[in-house]
């Protein structure tokens, strides 16, 4: 799915482990200020400035967090490809879907459909949440939900996808109470 | 008939005379055409009867032929048939039957015998591309749909494509890279570029510009082949020129992408390229005297799609370029409410300075001149909001919901209606 | 998917780390439970590859090599399957382009990317999944079925093979890599082969196969590599 971050963990020869164990046994803070209860245990790992959490791989399901994105930043911190739409503290909640969207469609989801974009809480603050689908350059289907919110200019986005066959729904009462349990610590 | 094909035979004749090597690749499409019988005199060569199959058969390849399995060509053909599996069921395939149905009919007007050995494939990549594989798969991408003006155009693109096929452009390219050596890299290269583009890095393939890259002789038996193939389809063949003045426009428009890694670089010349095309396109009638009217049809067929096409364009980001494409887009049909909306769309995408005063200008001519897509309200809304004119923008919204009341994110556009901005501060 | 199986050999990873200590199988069974004296077990299209090493590195796609391999494969399969009682059943891909047909597409690209994940965080040491510690778990889910149409199989049976042989000049190159005391590879087998409970959509078993030898050109050779890929089918 997303292919580029993985194959840049694939030439690591280094022999530190990429993924590490996540268990729901306490709070834990990801991505600098979501502090969550995990609700199940994950394998994380760290791709750039996002943080991605699964329990059966990344290809089938991941929960990622993205580190709060400030004005003129694009989602993913990664020099190709170049044009990455930014994120814009003054944006209303559809332009966010927006950037998403069009953000996705360069990291390899096509042909992204969201829908159901309502308000939502995030974090004990109004933010919003959409429903998605879309289709991996190999033609598989996935599915994914996206919540957020923008505080002190900046925007905090925490979404989950997963194969239409078998793992999305696998963990996405997991991923939803992981979202809901979500505390923003200031940075 | 017979006189015509005989001034075209002298013209042919003379040409080749008086002109220096720089067109000989074109010329050989067409002597290979006028070959109908080598016994004859040049003046006389060219009077085949007009659907002489035969004529098509001087290509290297005859309709419904394999490569034996033992030889280099099978290995290639056997890759792509494999990519073409993944091509078949890949997320970028745009399946609408419609669409897909009328670009194949082209493609049969065009190819004729060889039709039933190809496959065409509707790719939902904004960039302006086609590829042939040597298996006889076809890919087409959205982009290059969008920027065709009509079919004419569009079947000389297909007729260019068949030139790489007919002639096996793909194979002999592969054997050269492997003479030449090179790495792993080298071969994956050239699979990408012989074969199936929507499978490859879509980076670099745009950077390739405009159809997969050749070398330049190559390219110029291609171009021949191209405006003989849809002259004997029926179309005039001056509008292939056409098809590459309109893409050097908008490359020209855009200076960050347009001078170091263009279609310009790897294929011919523009300047020479058109100059030839055009040259070409004087020589070689059209077999109905008035050419196939194909503007009407082809806008009719595409209207319904410009818009999903126009959104994935804009997605690039790629501004200028996308601008002097819907420049070009309005000259061709008018100024049409949906074209205005995705020029204001562009403005509020862009967010320079100035840039929201402009986008709420462009939305409102959109609307004075006619009916643009309901977006255009919550567009507006958008911006209203930003500008803190709140009852102006709560009107559109209002209206933007009227018109679209079973829309995706209508809670949120209400929420924000209701003077919330959907974030907490 | 085919992108990143070629990038597994170019970083020759599987070879290197594919030795001694990585498991070959992992299996969530040991047993065939499905179906009473005969396993019917669905073979799903092979993908398999072969392709010539060149001297310059390039691998160089070989039809007649492919073909040949194709044509060994299966009567190899079958003879080594006769042993657990397995009666092979060769899948048809299902035309119509309808939802039965669509659901088929699906399934086998879901079981593509199964595939890489368990290749990827099962046996590369760096790369391994704590949830996935002592566990063996994926699935195709309870949809499966909808391969089995027809066929009335209880297993599907998915095999993929990368080999490359190499050239003369390739091979010189490695006699003299070795003289140098310089590792050069001299063209290698990367696969899998995984079956699938067609009831419950489990991967009930799965192995790798990652080494410099084998031959698929012959029939003899090839029934080598076939039983080395079914290494630990169960029972």
């Amino acid at each position: 799915m997303f292919r580029r971050p993985s194959i840049i963990l694939f030439f690591v020869l280094a022999g530190c482990a990429q993924f590490s164990l996540v268990e729901p046994t306490q709070r834990v803070t990801v991505a600098k200020v979501y502090s969550v209860s995990p609700s199940t245990t994950w394998s994380g790992f760290t791709t750039q400035n996002w943080v991605r959490w699964t329990v059966d791989g990344p290809l089938l399901q991941a929960l990622t967090f993205i580190e709060p994105v400030e004005t003129g930043r694009p989602l993913l911190d990664i020099s190709e490809p170049k044009n990455l739409p930014l994120f814009n503290a003054d944006m209303t909640a559809p332009e966010v879907m927006e950037l998403f969207k069009a953000t996705m469609q360069q990291m390899g989801l096509h042909q992204l459909a969201a829908r159901g974009l309502e308000p939502a809480e995030f974090g004990k603050i109004s933010g919003f949440r959409f429903d998605f689908t879309a289709v991996s350059k190999d033609g598989l289907n996935y599915s994914g939900f996206a919540a957020g919110a923008v505080q002190s200019d900046k925007l905090h986005l925490v979404f989950y996808t997963g194969s239409q066959l078998v793992y999305f729904e696998k963990h996405r009462e997991d991923a939803r109470k992981v979202i809901q349990s979500i505390q923003l610590q200031k940075t | 008939m017979k006189v015509r094909q005989l001034i075209f035979g002298l013209a042919v004749a003379c040409f080749l005379a008086a002109c220096a090597t720089a067109n000989e690749s074109y010329e050989i499409a067409l002597k290979r055409e006028s070959k109908g019988d080598a016994s004859k005199s040049p003046e006389t060569a060219v009077s085949e009867p007009v659907d002489d199959a035969a004529a098509y058969q001087l290509a290297e390849l005859s309709p419904g032929e394999r490569p034996p399995v033992d030889s280099d060509e099978a290995g290639l053909w056997m890759m792509m048939d494999k990519a073409e599996d993944r091509v078949k069921t890949s997320g970028r395939r745009y399946r609408d039957k419609a669409l897909n149905d009328y670009v194949r009919d082209v493609v049969c007007r065009v190819s004729r015998d060889y039709c039933r050995d190809i496959r065409v494939y509707i790719m939902r990549v904004p960039y302006f591309n086609a590829t042939m594989a040597p298996n006889g798969a076809m890919e087409i991408w959205s982009g290059l749909l969008l920027r065709v003006q009509n079919e004419a155009q569009l079947a000389s693109i297909i007729g260019h494509e068949l030139g790489h096929y007919l002639r096996r452009h793909s194979l002999k390219r592969m054997q050269s890279v492997i003479d030449t050596s090179g790495g792993l890299a080298a071969f994956q290269v050239v699979l990408a570029t012989v074969g199936l583009g929507s499978l490859g890095n879509l980076a670099t393939l745009a950077a390739l510009g405009g159809l997969q890259a050749y070398s330049r002789d190559f390219e110029r038996e291609a171009d021949g082949y191209g405006v003989v193939l849809m002259s004997k389809a029926g179309y005039d063949p001056k509008e292939s020129a056409k098809v590459w003045e309109r893409l050097t426009r908008e490359q020209k428009a855009d200076d960050e992408e347009g001078s170091t890694y263009s279609f310009l670089s790897t294929h011919p010349e523009s300047e020479e390229r058109l100059a030839a095309l055009k040259l070409l396109a004087n020589k070689v009638q059209p077999q109905h005297p008035e050419g196939r009217d194909s503007s009407v049809t082809f806008r009719a067929v595409m209207r319904p799609y410009r818009g999903v096409f126009l959104s994935d364009e804009l997605n690039l980001r790629r501004f200028k370029r996308t601008e002097e494409l819907l420049k070009i887009l309005r000259e061709d049909n008018g100024e049409q409410p949906e074209l205005l909306f995705y020029q204001g769309e562009l403005y509020r995408l862009r967010n320079e300075k100035g840039d929201r005063e402009r986008a709420l200008a462009t939305y409102r001519k959109a609307l004075s001149v006619g009916k643009p897509p309901a977006e255009v309200h919550k567009s507006m809304g958008l911006i209203l909001l930003k500008t803190k004119q709140r009852d102006a923008a709560r009107r559109s919204l209002a209206q933007y919901l009227k018109e679209k009341p079973d829309a995706s994110d209508a809670r949120m556009i209400q929420h924000l209606m209701q003077g919330n901005r959907g974030e907490g501060k | 998917m085919d992108d990143v199986i070629k990038r597994l050999m170019v970083a020759g990873l599987f070879v290197m780390l594919g030795a001694c200590s990585a498991p070959t199988a992992f299996q969530s069974t040991d047993r065939l439970t499905r179906g009473q004296t005969v396993h019917r077990i669905l073979l799903m299209p092979v993908d398999v590859e072969l392709s010539l090493l060149t001297a310059g590195g390039i691998q160089q796609p070989h039809a007649e090599w492919t073909a040949k391999a194709k044509a060994h494969i299966k009567p190899a399969l079958r003879n080594v399957l006769k042993r657990h009682n397995v009666e092979l059943i060769e899948y048809a891909a299902k035309g119509g382009g309808n939802d039965l047909a669509e659901q088929h597409v699906q399934l086998v690209k879901l079981h593509g990317a199964v595939g890489i994940t368990i290749l990827r965080h099962k046996y590369i040491e760096n790369l391994l999944l704590p949830t996935k510690t002592d566990k063996f778990d994926w699935t195709l889910g309870p949809k499966a079925v909808a391969l089995n149409d027809e066929y009335n199989a209880d297993y599907a049976l998915f095999l993929l093979v990368r080999d490359s042989y190499a050239s003369a000049g390739r091979s010189m190159m490695v006699m003299a890599g070795f003289l140098l005391g310089v590792g050069v590879s001299g063209g290698a087998q990367l696969g899998f082969a995984s079956l699938v409970d067609l009831h419950t959509g489990e991967i009930v078993w799965f192995n790798r196969l990652a080494r410099a030898q084998g031959d698929l050109r012959e029939a003899g050779p090839a029934e080598e590599t076939v039983t080395t890929l079914l290494n630990n089918f169960p029972k």
